[in-house]
């Protein structure tokens, strides 16, 4: 029992270190005005305070910026998912040189600076007149998310055993039926780890919203709102703070079940 | 499989339905603004927006704010986009960029038809270009010196009247506190436009202009390089706190925690939110500095891109805006001066005497003909602040002698009129 | 008995992967492969931001060489590849480092590992806005500790000096970047056979030579992985330095992701910015290959 003792403590105080930030930011969110810019700061605060929620929600527009991140999170998931499903089980199931040289180059998406990529989306967007609305977000978002949709999918249906869909054949069932009927029930789990965190990617992503989405204020997403109050009032620390919280804590909650599954995922694709 | 179907469904459905819901109402006039909270302005603008709705069934304003600093940029990319607001509200020294690339309406046979008298309208002649009347200006103005009266009684020293005055008031209130308050309050963060404006403040009152009447950059003569160092010495001495907006330097003068603040009468605004027992002692006066900086500071305008139905509407909406009554309601409502001749009436002022502190201001600064946008550079304001900015700091972190850095300034400021 | 529909039959198993492929091969095609083309031919036209609907502009290499001989650029380069190397190497530490100890046997570890690689879940543009708070010059809580412990005497302006700023984003970057590292690194921990341990044990070898000869060759691979998509998160950067400096002071954290979005969007110089988002691709690839290839040679 001693020598578990060791590494348990040490764990507890490396975790307390490298989650401080997440603790900081709650007890910033819910500091007294006066306790956020004194000396000594409070560590443990004894008298929460949530107006600085209630400005941030009723004040400013953040629940129309949640609402936005919702609707482009949500759009790009379920293209992502449609596609993603078709091709990782491409991948795992009928690949062949031009399928997997298919899989590979979607990968190559991890190079592109998004700086870079986001440039002629915004010509191309501007040519189609969807530039500054929701949808073009959403597509932009789909080159980050399809990427790993693909391959954690293909890790997926590699686990599940090929024999369920060769009865199916037998009982004369068709590829897409034996996909539909056999192999999706029972990757729920997976399929619904892969939709959450493409939903969470979205979520969290800035480089592309900003650049598409900023000249719309009333398109804008959770990440451009926030970046937007940091960049107006630098000192009004716990209105920013309260309003990180908002957007952080329910994909912190959900990243916690969510993390085994990415982990198989993830790295099932890297050692292959 | 129900279940997996119906999420499909679902799913496909939501994709359908928000692509219409993006659609615009034909009434619906998108104006984006930087003052939709600032206590003063938005004041005005919301109850105006108010009046227009009333006075147009069916027609909305949706007013939504664009932070200051990333304002410019913004609408560049947003007309470079093909999507620009119904109603364009620009910073006077980011307007005649826009004029140049022809994103805006001519809004001179409008004038005539309408007979809007703009005859003694402050500042109106910097929005004509080439002879066509591009914008509306909404304000100009005199920079005011905000200041905490009883941080300077504590510190012993009086209202300052000059630079000397000023910096040695400063140094006594910094001194006395002990790292919670300071003299004064600087704007020294990202944010090129309102870096170029408190430089300019101090560069004026040692004599400076950025450039000459004929449009040549001076920025590397003696006066301009006193302007930098007086803004240098500020900040080396720490009587500024360092790293902060203008708006958080404003935040902390509500505060109390800065005894003499620079800008411009829409800081006004703010006092509302003052602790009582310390809104006797936020008093204004003129500005310690010989020359104030003023201006013009924002106009109003129509994008040239626009359907007929929309520009009449939009016209609707700058007709009411610049009318007598709303122009006196801009007095009453903001606490600052409306660029219309007699919008400032006998019973305002007596309930706003403030009001004649800001008068005075302005007219010494109009009297001198001072502006923040430099002869030479009306076009390129964007790059000029952008790389005086940056060569500002350079000056602050390198701790760099002041003439050397006027040089490089004046070196790149050529450079860029030679394009 | 033989399945009832041909589809099955291994002639018609390649197409059948072509046609499940093929929608995201085609969603692919539109947003990454024809706009890049786009971006290539934008960085080959001297134009600006306002002329982009407008009739093509003629063919002109003067935005590459604008860009290799601007002091700006090679300072972007330089900011970008500080960044790579200082970031990670310390997501490497910290992720390897906690991984090795969450793999320790004690109470409570499971709990341990979720929480360890817990910043990965928490958005950029937030991580970023919570560490320039706590990195605030007049009132931030790393000051308050700093000078508490001694190390300071006055309260640091960390945001507008360029080493202390680019310290900040470098912290940053590493505390988005190490859980990464540290999942990575944990999966092949646990996927390293315990007979290996036991038979180095045999052979005498204590603890530190374990670690040297058993575990470090094992975690290679992934690794190596881990390696290439660190190196091109931190290219790719946007979202943290954005947020926390915009690049500033005096260009000091101006990577070459934050320099193309700057003369894109903010001096509106669109072919230019092309260009210099093209060679930080080209960037990103070589070094993409050479690990990998490295990496499947050893």
């Amino acid at each position: 029992m001693r020598r578990q003792a060791l590494p348990a403590f040490a764990a507890l105080i490396v975790c307390a270190l490298l989650l401080f930030p997440i603790w900081w930011m709650l007890v910033t969110a819910v500091a007294q005005p006066d306790d956020l810019r004194g000396f000594p700061p409070v560590f443990f605060p004894t008298h929460p305070s949530f107006a600085a929620f209630h400005t941030i929600l009723f004040d400013r527009p953040m629940l129309r910026w949640i609402m936005n991140s919702s609707i482009v999170a949500g759009l790009s998931t379920a293209l992502t998912m449609v596609l993603g499903v078709l091709g990782g089980y491409a991948l795992s199931r009928y690949s062949s040189r031009a399928v997997r040289a298919a899989g590979m180059s979607v990968l190559l998406a991890k190079m592109i600076p998004t700086t870079l990529l986001v440039i002629p989306l915004y010509v191309l967007f501007r040519e189609y007149g969807l530039l500054a609305t929701l949808t073009s977000a959403a597509l932009a978002h789909c080159t980050v998310t399809i990427p790993f949709a693909i391959w954690m999918l293909k890790a997926y249906f590699d686990s599940i055993p090929v024999e369920l869909e060769e009865a199916a054949a037998i009982d004369g069932s068709t590829p897409l039926g034996a996909l539909w009927r056999i192999v999706l029930p029972v990757s729920l789990p997976g399929l619904g780890a892969t939709a959450l965190y493409a939903f969470i990617l979205s979520w969290n992503e800035f480089a592309f919203s900003r650049t598409l989405l900023f000249s719309a204020p009333e398109n804008w997403t959770v990440t451009i709102g926030i970046a937007s109050i940091r960049g107006e009032y630098i000192i009004a620390w716990n209105e920013i703070m309260a309003a990180s919280a908002i957007v952080a804590v329910p994909i912190i909650i959900v990243f916690l079940w969510l993390e085994r599954y990415l982990v198989v995922g993830l790295t099932a694709g890297a050692q292959k | 499989m129900s279940r997996l179907r119906n999420i499909v469904a679902a799913v496909a459905l939501g994709l359908v339905a928000a692509l219409p819901a993006q659609a615009q109402t034909p009434t619906k006039l998108r104006f984006y603004s930087w003052q939709t909270d600032d206590q003063s302005n938005s004041v005005w603008w919301l109850a105006a927006n108010k009046a227009y709705e009333a006075a147009h069934p069916g027609a909305t304003i949706d007013f939504v704010k664009i932070p200051r600093d990333s304002f410019a940029d913004t609408m560049m990319v947003m007309f470079s986009g093909n999507t620009p607001p119904d109603i364009v509200h620009l910073a006077s020294f980011e307007f005649p960029s826009f004029a140049q690339e022809e994103f805006l309406e001519d809004l001179s046979p409008y004038i005539a038809k309408d007979g809007l008298d703009l005859k003694g309208w402050a500042g109106q002649e910097k929005c004509v270009v080439k002879g066509k009347t591009y914008c509306i200006n909404l304000n100009y103005f005199g920079y005011l010196m905000f200041y905490n009266a009883a941080l300077l009684k504590s510190a012993g020293v009086e209202v300052p009247h000059n630079w000397t005055e000023y910096l040695d008031a400063a140094r006594k209130v910094t001194a006395a506190g002990g790292g919670q308050s300071f003299g004064v309050g600087l704007h020294t963060t990202a944010g090129a436009g309102q870096y170029l404006t408190e430089l300019l403040a101090m560069v004026l009152d040692a004599g400076g202009r950025w450039s000459n009447a004929a449009g040549k950059p001076t920025i590397d003569t003696p006066e301009v390089i006193e302007g930098l160092r007086r803004w240098k010495q500020l900040q080396t001495e720490k009587q500024t706190p360092l790293g902060l907006k203008a708006e958080d330097i404003r935040q902390l003068f509500v505060e109390g925690r800065i005894a003499m603040r620079l800008d411009g009468p829409w800081m006004w605004g703010l006092l509302a939110k003052v602790k009582p027992d310390l809104r006797p002692s936020l008093l204004v006066a003129e500005t310690p500095t010989a020359t104030p900086l003023g201006g013009t500071s924002n106009v109003i305008a129509m994008p040239a891109n626009l359907s007929p139905e929309r520009k009449k509407a939009v016209w609707d909406y700058i007709k009411l805006i610049t009318s007598q009554h709303w122009q006196e309601q801009y007095v009453a409502l903001s606490g600052q001066l409306a660029p219309r001749p007699n919008s400032l009436t006998p019973e305002v002022l007596a309930t706003k005497p403030f009001l004649a502190t800001f008068q005075a201001a302005q007219d010494k600064a109009a009297a001198k003909g001072i502006d923040r946008l430099p002869t030479g550079f009306e076009t390129t304001y964007n790059e000029f602040a952008k790389l005086i900015t940056e060569e500002a700091q350079r000056m602050v972190i390198d701790n760099a002698d002041p003439a050397n850095v006027a040089r490089r300034m004046q070196s790149r400021a050529l450079a860029l009129q030679r394009g | 008995m033989a399945p009832r529909w041909s589809l099955w039959r291994p002639s018609a198993r390649g197409w059948l992967g072509i046609l499940l492929m093929g929608p995201s091969a085609i969603v692919v095609a539109f947003l990454i492969v024809y706009p890049l083309a786009r971006a290539l031919d934008l960085s080959f036209q001297k134009i600006r931001i306002s002329r982009v609907g407008a009739a093509r502009l003629p063919f002109t290499l003067d935005n590459y060489s604008r860009a290799l001989g601007d002091d700006a650029f090679w300072n972007a380069a330089l900011v970008s590849l500080a960044f790579v190397v200082l970031v990670t190497l310390f997501c490497f530490l910290i992720g390897v480092g906690s991984a090795l100890l969450v793999n320790q046997r004690f109470p409570g570890r499971r709990l341990a590992r979720l929480l360890v690689a817990l910043p990965w879940a928490v958005p950029e543009v937030v991580a970023a806005t919570i560490w320039a708070w706590m990195f605030d010059g007049s009132f931030g809580v790393i000051n308050w500790m700093l000078q508490s412990l001694g190390f300071i005497d006055a309260p640091v302006a960390w945001l507008s000096q360029p080493h202390q700023a680019f310290a900040v984003c470098t912290v940053a970057l590493v505390w988005s970047g190490y859980p990464f590292v540290a999942v990575m690194a944990l999966a092949g921990l646990q996927a390293i056979p315990g007979e290996l341990y036991e038979a180095a044990q045999m052979d005498g070898a204590h603890a530190w030579q374990r670690f040297w000869h058993v575990t470090l060759p094992s975690l290679r691979p992934v690794c190596a992985i881990a390696l290439v998509l660190v190196v091109l998160r931190v290219m790719r950067d946007f979202a943290t330095v954005f947020v926390i400096t915009g690049g500033g002071p005096v260009g000091a954290t101006r990577s070459l992701a934050i320099y193309t979005y700057e003369q894109a969007f903010s001096f509106f110089n669109i072919g230019y910015a092309a260009a210099v988002g093209m060679v930080t691709l080209l960037l990103c690839a070589l070094f993409s290959t050479l690990v990998v290839r490295r990496s499947v040679a050893a």
